[in-house]
């Protein structure tokens, strides 16, 4: 009674372990499965005698209950049919077999001296009139068929009320006593989860490995009780004495079941493993399908297709018996579950609710197939209930999936056959006969395989409601299988071993953790499955993310200011979905450890793991997730295979990784893995460069690399040195660009570990050194062209030593332009760079580049500046760090130069492969990217180069969004592309075009929203874009029509607040869409309901926020910009002392001040979109620099604290801190500066 | 096949329970078809042989359904620990008052051979191992021993105690759990297993016992 005894039972100390056993052991006789007694002495030696003694009294009474209720079942039944010994012409011989529907016997026909077999339908089977007459028409009509595979029906009589009908006794086997033996030899399966219920399975089941005299003798003893649990109306009679040989040559350890076998058993078992088999298998399918076409066309239905009533003879002829008779089991009270068993495992799924045609009968007939193939039945559950639901809702399974040994060909038939959706499989008998004919005469197959997504699609089309929880339970069954399969490889042997023992123990009243076990058996064949399904999954992943279709499937940054809070577009039920996927990879990264092979494995899963903790807004755990896939993956380095796909794959894992980091607000981070990401790609050698597919990798990481420094104010940092950002080459089909050899990818070249591998400080081919421009780099101390952009982080992020150089290395350029960028800020300590307040930083450096102040100014004003406290600091502030001269200059250039190569490269893959919507959407993207990034000498400057590259983007996704009219993902876009506004376009776009742009994005918001109303970014894109149609309108002085547009706003975003409480980016957009309302209504003298609007706001973003706790590690960058905002609004709101109460809680976690300055983690002015007002806003509740067209900031003062001044009326509310002091700090650092943006 | 539709419940849900509670007789008629095999086969294994032929168990089930009717008000009080076992005793009773009716009472009391709590007796436990013990020999050769067999074995049953019988039958002819026999014999969960398994062991050395027994069940 140790715990090593029972590992999988409920263990109560009440409860002696043998009365455990022996509960399990006949919980297992009444399912019909046959446990060996030795089985459970072997497993529980320790109790090994008294368990040798007691189960044979088990297995005695349980079979005697088994024959006593089969006896009285029916006492009308025994009582006519047992005594039966003549019935009119029919001289009974002997009872053959013995069913839920009657007996068969075989009878002497006297008058014509022949035998023939009859079945006596039992008394209950034939419950009233309509029923008997229905029996004798059917049976009529039946007996009309002719086919050299339907077993022909002489007649139908009734005597002393007993009705029978007359058939050719046929000397064979039943299909299901087949599969049984063959599953034995093919020894696919351990011996417990049995389901078939043959009495010949039984039988022979029975003493499988047991040498136990009591329990075979009583077990032997019940072999002529009918079991209960199925119907074989012909007993296999046929035993060949040849076939013993034969099965000792195939290694099966039971010749004496062997011997029971029927011929057809052993020749089929002889062709196992062979190609021969499956053919047989083939023309057996084609035989029955043949029949059934035929009675098909004389307008009978089989329905009742299943291994038992296909008997197969000596000549592998296959006679089916039995048509039409399943009618009449609907019609009667037969409640023996074993009938339905029986018959339900090979029901089509429309049979449940009473539709059934002619594809109902192939269904089953490929469920059959199916059983053929895999030794195991399609739909394996015991119980009624769960078979039930496995008939009902189970998408077709793959034979191949459990035996890879099915041909793919074979395997495809079947999965059509058996189709959920009736128009989904063949459409006739014929059709399928035909197509398995084809494979066998080798040709190529009719039917197409279905796509993992198309069949999650068919299901889900089926069964909207199930969807998210019956397919995840599904999905869990195949992960446990798949996770469970890798960790065996390693040990196989003992892996088996164990794997048995605990299927033996498991609680088998759990139908679910059986399926799991015979899941792990089967997934123990077979270490392909392993790669199948966990394409399968990828597939999945990928299917939810496109369902999610707010959510591009590749990287879809946010434009917006939403993007580094967190933010959740999914629904629920795909939340849900992913969790339990997520659980999956989870279990599978875990066992996969250990060997490269396994890192693999291990990395394709912590990425699934990062993409879905991304999607679930969970970005911390994403990053987490996708270090560690780097990491594996690095490890797995030496088994790669095939360079141009490690690296590719490398680059997407860091993109992923750059956008999680830069969700999450850590766009330092970011920068670095799209850096690193463009890195691993310079290095393809140039035939792999120059495909569509690494030039579009290449681009998106451009992209990417731009967009996330512009949005977090990186464009004050230099990037590495790129030559592709700089030559004129770039990164071109030519394949010209420098191939660096930094040592990261496997372009190297030398074989040698990658930090071994770097070039002795000079360029592999030349390139770069000959095309960069002297001016990148010349400023640098480091070696140009060794830049290690990752800097410290890579390190950080335990990447491993192969995967860059250490900083010993000789070879190793000294520095890395990174670091020296930071080592070139005045406090040195580049990891604090990001979180220092940004007056610290910019250091009255004001002379960026040589530009004017108010040159940089232009940029931004009058703008919110929303999108990220580092750009739009970075952009108002003169601060360029103290470094080199010319830095700032040369990072913007090379992000401009990003820009521009992106647009070129993406223009050159559109212009080549115009139908590839991605590319298109990517160019779009790269469009909006540059102007909603304006830089010094990027088109974002110049009101009308924005406005042509924005009507360009708008073009482009016009035209996606009307080829796909679906796809909502092209359409969201369009919204946002639409909503964009920026201080340059404003000069430059008449009122009129804004305003129609705007409408139409919140038209097209709108249809959206209706659409889907659970999709909270639906909710939010219409409130923003009807907040900036408001700001137009206000600014246009429509006043009224403003107001009623926010209102609309208020309502849209409320909602996607409540839908989603959690998730800080809609408070965002509510709490500024308020805040817009309070300073109309402030103007149009409401104070009142200005103020309650405020508070409103203060709530919104209030109610949501965790108390800070000082012992706690700092609140992530989302919650620092939430506070950021909330001191803003109560600032704004007169409640200074709030403020500063929050204010002064937030500087404690950091120790060198306050690490977010309020309007750091706000910006309501961004220069993409917010609504901004018309001049003459009272400045109350707007920075006075937030008249959009007016020309320039006080240049004196840093933007943050302009902004924050407090307008004429007003001064005294927001300005309060005065302009820098220097002993306590200025005002913006004293307000939280989120690096998260917001 | 109709009584297979996927709605119908399989298993004893609170919310069929509460509806019960709440007096609704068609969560009573679910309840009851769910344990309606388990108290099927109580009764094949329990009825008396000399009513086979004037009642079917089926009969007794329909008459026990009529009386559970009847008393859905007590249910609450009185299935509070198990639904089954609440059927169970119904159904008891029901045999009780049907044998009185056909047997009569007058060969040995009813109440004796069922008691109303525990639904077992000694002497009926026994007849019916005994003679489910003797059913499974039906061939030719068994049958002509069974005249002598069956009073062997009655002989060997009555030497193992009656609790013992109980606790084989109950667990195997009547498929209850562990708990449930606990419950009908109303002692500890402890003392029924114990009580299961010392029963196997003397059964196995009573069949043991008897010549020929687990020879002709081989057979």
């Amino acid at each position: 009674m140790t715990e090593r005894d029972f590992p999988d039972v409920d263990m109560t100390d009440e409860r002696a372990t043998v009365d455990l056993v022996a509960d399990e052991f006949a919980e297992r006789f009444r399912r019909g499965e046959l446990p060996s007694v030795t089985e459970y002495v072997r497993r529980y030696p320790d109790h090994a005698d008294e368990l040798q003694d007691l189960l044979p009294a088990v297995v005695m009474m349980e079979q005697l209950k088994k024959k006593d209720e089969s006896q009285l079942e029916s006492l009308e039944r025994q009582a006519a049919a047992a005594n039966v010994r003549q019935l009119g012409d029919f001289r009974i011989v002997r009872e053959i077999g013995k069913g839920g529907m009657g007996v068969v016997y075989e009878a002497e026909q006297q008058s014509l001296g022949r035998h023939i077999a009859l079945k006596v339908l039992s008394p209950t089977a034939l419950g009233s009139e309509t029923s008997i007459a229905r029996f004798r028409r059917e049976a009529e009509t039946v007996a009309q068929l002719h086919h050299t595979n339907i077993v022909p029906i002489f007649g139908v009589g009734e005597e002393n009320g007993l009705h029978y009908y007359v058939m050719q006794l046929i000397d064979g086997q039943p299909l299901s006593d087949v599969i049984s033996g063959l599953r034995e030899r093919s020894g696919s399966l351990p011996p417990a989860g049995r389901s078939s219920r043959t009495q010949a399975g039984i039988s022979s089941q029975v003493d499988s490995g047991s040498t136990d005299r009591s329990a075979r003798a009583a077990v032997d003893a019940a072999g002529t009780a009918d079991s209960p649990l199925d119907e074989t109306l012909i007993y296999p009679k046929v035993n060949s004495p040849r076939l013993a040989s034969e099965t000792n040559h195939l290694g099966s350890d039971a010749t004496e079941r062997a011997s029971l076998r029927a011929s057809a058993t052993e020749r089929l078992g002889g062709l196992l493993r062979t190609e021969d088999y499956w053919h047989s298998v083939a023309e057996i399918g084609v035989q029955v399908a043949r029949a059934l076409d035929y009675a098909h066309r004389h307008g009978v239905w089989h329905r009742d297709i299943k291994p038992s009533n296909l008997l197969i003879d000596d000549d592998g002829i296959v006679w089916m018996v039995d048509f039409g008779l399943a009618r009449l089991a609907e019609d009667s009270e037969l409640t023996q579950t074993g009938d339905l068993l029986g018959t339900l495992r090979y029901m089509a799924p429309e049979q449940l609710s009473g539709k059934f045609d002619e594809r109902s009968d192939l269904c089953s007939l490929g469920l059959t197939l199916f059983e053929l193939l895999a030794f195991r039945p399609a739909h394996a559950a015991t119980l009624r209930t769960q078979l039930l639901q496995q008939v009902t809702e189970a998408r077709p399974r793959s034979p191949r999936a459990i035996n890879p040994d099915v041909p793919r060909d074979l395997d495809t038939i079947v999965l059509k056959a058996t189709a959920h959706d009736p128009a989904h499989r063949y459409q006739t008998a014929g059709e399928l006969a035909d197509d398995l004919q084809r494979y066998l005469d080798g040709f190529p197959i009719k039917a197409r395989r279905v796509g993992l997504v198309e069949q999650l699609l068919r299901w889900q089309r089926r069964n909207p409601a199930l969807a998210a929880t019956s397919l995840a339970a599904s999905v869990l069954l195949l992960a446990v299988a798949v996770s469970s399969t890798w960790g065996f490889v390693a040990t196989r042997e003992a892996y088996r071993q164990l794997e048995n023992e605990q299927q033996k123990v498991i609680d088998e009243r759990d139908n679910v953790r059986l399926e799991r076990q015979k899941a792990i058996a089967e997934g123990l064949r077979a270490e392909e499955n392993l790669d199948f399904a966990l394409s399968a999954f990828e597939e999945l992943l990928g299917e939810i993310s496109a369902r999610s279709s707010a959510i591009s499937v590749d990287f879809d940054l946010e434009d917006e200011d939403l993007s580094s809070v967190t933010m959740t577009t999914i629904p629920q039920e795909d939340a849900d979905l992913l969790l339990r996927l997520l659980d999956f990879y989870k279990g599978f990264a875990e066992k996969n450890t250990g060997s490269p092979k396994a890192a693999t494995y291990a990395a394709k899963a912590q990425h699934a793991i990062g993409d879905i903790r991304q999607r679930l807004g969970q970005f911390d755990e994403a990053v987490a997730a996708y270090d560690e896939a780097i990491r594996q993956y690095a490890e797995a380095s030496t088994l790669v295979t095939d360079p141009v796909e490690f690296t590719t794959t490398l680059a997407r894992l860091l993109n992923s990784l750059g956008v999680a980091e830069s969700r999450r607000g850590d766009f330092r981070k970011a920068w670095l893995a799209h850096s690193d990401a463009h890195e691993a790609l310079l290095e393809l050698p140039g035939d792999a460069r120059s495909t569509t597919d690494s030039r579009f990798l290449l681009a998106q990481t451009l992209n990417l690399q731009s967009s996330i420094s512009l949005r977090a104010g990186l464009d004050e940092l230099p990037p590495p040195e790129r030559p592709g950002f700089n030559s004129p080459a770039g990164f071109g089909r030519d394949g010209g660009f420098a191939g660096r050899g930094r040592g990261f990818g496997f372009f190297g070249g030398d074989g040698r570990q990658p930090e071994q591998r770097r070039p002795e400080g000079g360029p592999r081919d030349g390139f770069d050194a000959e095309d960069r421009q002297p001016g990148d780099r010349g400023a640098h101390d480091g070696d140009p062209r060794h830049p290690d952009p990752r800097g410290r982080d890579f390190r950080d992020r335990d990447s491993g030593p192969s995967r860059h150089d250490g900083p010993d290395d000789p070879h190793r350029p000294k520095a890395r332009p990174l670091a020296w960028l930071f080592s070139a800020r005045r406090d040195g300590d580049p990891e604090r760079w990001f979180d220092r307040p940004f007056d610290q930083r910019d250091g009255g450096d004001r002379d960026r580049e040589g530009r004017s102040p108010g040159e940089w100014k232009n940029r931004d004003r009058g703008s919110d500046g929303r999108n990220g406290p580092r750009e739009s600091e970075g952009a108002r502030g003169p601060k360029g760090p103290q470094g080199p001269g010319g830095l700032p200059g040369e990072v913007m250039d090379a992000m401009n130069s990003a820009q521009r190569e992106a647009r070129s490269l993406l223009t050159e893959l559109v212009a080549e492969v115009p139908d590839n919507p991605r590319y298109q959407l990517e160019l779009a993207r790269s469009y909006l990217n540059a102007i909603r990034s304006p830089r010094p000498g990027s088109p974002g400057r110049d009101g009308k180069a924005v406005r042509a590259d924005l009507q360009k983007a708008i073009a482009i996704l016009d035209g996606l969004a009307a080829a796909h009219p679906d796809d909502d993902v092209y359409r969201i876009e369009l919204a946002d592309a639409l909503a964009f506004s920026s201080p340059e376009l404003e000069r430059f776009e008449p009122e009129e075009a804004e305003q129609q742009r705007l409408a139409r994005s919140v038209e097209i918001a709108r249809e959206l929203y209706a659409k889907s109303p659970e999709v909270s970014r639906y909710a939010d894109r219409l409130g923003r874009s009807l907040r900036a149609l408001a700001a137009a309108q206000s600014r246009s002085g429509n006043d009224a029509a403003a107001r009623e547009t926010l209102r609309e706003s208020i309502v849209v975003l409320q909602q996607a607040v409540d839908d989603r409480p959690g998730q800080f980016a809609y408070r965002f957009s509510l709490a500024r869409t308020l805040e817009d309302t309070a300073r109309l209504q402030r103007r149009s003298e409401q104070r009142d309901e200005a103020r309650k609007s405020l508070e409103r706001a203060i709530s919104v973003i209030q109610s949501a926020l965790p108390e800070l706790d000082e012992s706690e590690p700092p609140p992530p960058p989302a919650v620092r910009g939430m506070y950021g905002m909330l001191i803003t609004l109560l600032k704004v709101a007169d409640r200074h002392e709030d403020a500063d109460r929050i204010r002064d809680r937030l500087k404690r976690f950091s120790p060198d001040g306050p690490p977010h300055s309020g309007r750091d983690g706000y910006h309501p002015n961004r220069p993409d979109g917010p609504p901004r007002f018309r001049d003459g806003d009272p400045g109350r509740f707007g920075p006075p620099d937030s008249g959009p067209r007016r020309p320039g900031p006080p240049p004196e003062r840093p933007p943050s604290a302009a902004r924050d001044q407090p307008a004429e009326k007003a001064p005294q509310s927001t300005a309060e801190p005065p302009p820098p002091k220097s002993d306590d700090r200025p005002d913006n650092r004293d307000r939280p500066e989120s690096s998260a943006t917001e | 096949m109709t009584d297979q539709s996927p709605q119908r419940p399989s298993e004893e849900t609170p919310e069929l329970v509460n509806r019960v509670i709440r007096g609704d007789v068609a969560a009573l008629s679910e309840l009851f078809a769910i344990h309606r095999p388990r108290l099927w086969r109580m009764v094949n294994f329990r009825i008396d042989p000399r009513l086979t032929g004037r009642v079917d168990a089926d009969d007794i089930l329909q008459e026990a359904w009529l009386r559970a009717v009847d008393r859905i008000d007590s249910f609450l009080r009185d299935a509070s620990r198990s639904t089954f076992i609440w059927f169970r005793m119904i159904v008891t009773q029901t045999m009780v008052d049907l044998h009185r009716r056909h047997v009569g009472a007058q060969k040995r009391s009813a109440a004796k051979e069922f008691s109303i709590h525990g639904g077992w007796s000694s002497d009926s436990t026994s007849v019916s191992l005994a003679r489910h013990l003797l059913g499974h020999l039906s061939s030719p050769s068994a049958a002509a021993m069974r005249a002598e067999l069956s009073s062997q074995l009655e002989t060997a049953l009555s030497t193992m105690s009656d609790i013992d019988r109980e606790v084989l039958a109950l667990r195997h002819f009547e498929e209850l759990s562990n708990s449930e026999t606990a419950l009908v014999l109303e002692m500890s969960e402890q003392a029924a297993s114990a009580r299961y398994v010392r029963a196997l062991a003397r059964l196995r050395h009573v069949l043991e016992a008897i010549p020929g027994f687990m020879d002709g069940g081989k057979a």
